[in-house]
């Protein structure tokens, strides 16, 4: 078993501050949430209520070993959160994936999310994670990732939202579809102008003094 | 009032969009009427908790051209349309709330709520032809939609909703969130002969009939 590497202050507080966001929002229970944030080489995060820490290159198991796997491959992402709101749970439970009816849906996650049984298996997760910033596991809920804490959250909320949109109107005879075009122009559109938000909100800082 | 006062209760609005569950991060958009060819909305791209009155920019409704703060929202355009054609109205919410979402997603034509929704939304709420965000076609259908409402919902994409001032647009949108989820428990009941309909029973009724281990 690898060993933990200790987590400093600022980081614990991070970690504890993201942990009450995540838990606000009512997409993750106390007792089971999961997630953790990249930093450099660094993975922190927390599972219910412990907190942990380790180095990207250790060995891991179970639900840290796909994190590791994923930071891995993207280094892109720098936040995953494992998340069971309501809607998301029945559209897990259904175990069919979940087509985007949603613009912020198709923007943030993808033309879709996929569904995947729930394995240890890595190489299945990332499989399904392809192009995509989240992935349906059956009978659990989804696992969300993004390139910050706050961008993992917006998944996870849209998802929420995305699967309840799927959900309710199917009692209205069902939800229309967004065309395969549409959905992946929007979602190219999407990601080009969020890439350079951050530096158009730092610049007017930077300019403002601040 | 000053352009530093309308900029704040920018800011405001946007808090109130997080509180009231209507939009999440820098989803939707509000603004205000400034002068009669002027109003202020919020920028592109900014997280409302991290919104400083500064960043809000003043926009020319007829050139959209604008001073002060960041960028102004990619559906500017839609809010200087409401505001040319409408000049009742002060203010305006775009708004990305849950219920609206869902119901907009089936592309009707229109909804037509229970008379005290009705009452206050102003008769039957439109949705407005699926267009993609940002485009011309999209202000259109907003436009249009909009000359005789305050609330309209956006097909596949959320609502809008306007007022003589920002109080009056966000009670639209509370009325409409509302006004939705009554709509949805309403038609389920009908359908399954449910006396009192809840969103479990309507969570356990999708799943019976959509995992084919339960059905």
């Amino acid at each position: 078993m690898t060993k933990a590497i200790d987590m400093d202050q600022t980081m614990k507080n991070r970690i504890r501050k993201f942990r009450e966001k995540i838990l606000e929002t009512g997409l993750a229970d106390p007792d089971t949430i999961c997630f953790s944030l990249k930093e450099g080489t660094q993975i922190s995060g927390a599972v219910g209520t412990r907190f942990f820490s380790f180095s990207l290159g250790s060995e891991l198991q179970g639900d840290l070993q796909m994190h590791s796997a994923v930071y891995k491959k993207h280094p892109k992402f720098r936040a995953l959160i494992h998340v069971c709101g309501r809607n998301i749970l029945t559209a897990a439970r259904a175990g069919r994936p979940v087509k985007g009816v949603l613009d912020d849906f198709v923007q943030i996650i993808g033309p879709n999310v996929r569904m995947m049984e729930a394995s240890d298996d890595p190489a299945e997760f990332l499989r399904a994670l392809k192009r995509r910033n989240a992935v349906l596991v059956k009978n659990q809920g989804a696992i969300c990732a993004g390139a910050d804490p706050d961008d993992c959250l917006a998944a996870g909320l849209v998802l929420e939202k995305g699967c309840r949109a799927v959900i309710e109107s199917f009692f209205l005879g069902g939800a229309a579809g967004i065309n395969w075009f549409e959905a992946r122009l929007m979602r190219f559109v999407y990601q080009f102008k969020y890439s350079k938000r951050g530096q158009q909100a730092a610049g007017f800082k930077a300019a403002a003094g601040r | 009032m000053e352009s530093r006062d309308y900029q704040k209760q920018i800011v405001r609005a946007g808090l109130m969009l997080l509180g009231k569950k209507l939009a999440a991060r820098t989803w939707g958009n509000v603004s205000l009427r400034t002068g009669a060819d002027r109003f202020v909305i919020t920028p592109s791209g900014i997280p409302y908790e991290h919104l400083e009155p500064e960043q809000v920019p003043e926009v020319n409704i007829k050139t959209l051209s604008w001073s002060s703060g960041l960028k102004p929202s990619s559906e500017t355009g839609i809010h200087a349309g409401i505001y040319l054609n409408r000049p009742d109205i002060h203010a305006i919410i775009h708004t990305h709330q849950s219920a609206a979402s869902s119901l907009s997603a089936t592309r009707y034509k229109r909804f037509d709520f229970n008379s005290n929704d009705a009452k206050i939304l102003g008769g039957t709420v439109a949705v407005a032809p699926y267009a993609l965000p940002g485009t011309g076609k999209l202000k259109k259908a907003a436009v249009n939609g909009l000359l005789k409402n305050n609330a309209l919902l956006l097909a596949n994409h959320g609502a809008i909703c306007i007022g003589r001032d920002l109080s009056e647009a966000f009670k639209m949108a509370s009325v409409l969130e509302s006004a939705c989820e009554r709509f949805l428990l309403s038609h389920f009941s009908k359908i399954y002969r449910i006396e009192q309909p809840s969103i479990e029973n309507l969570h356990e009724t999708y799943l019976k009939l959509n995992t084919p281990e339960m059905s």
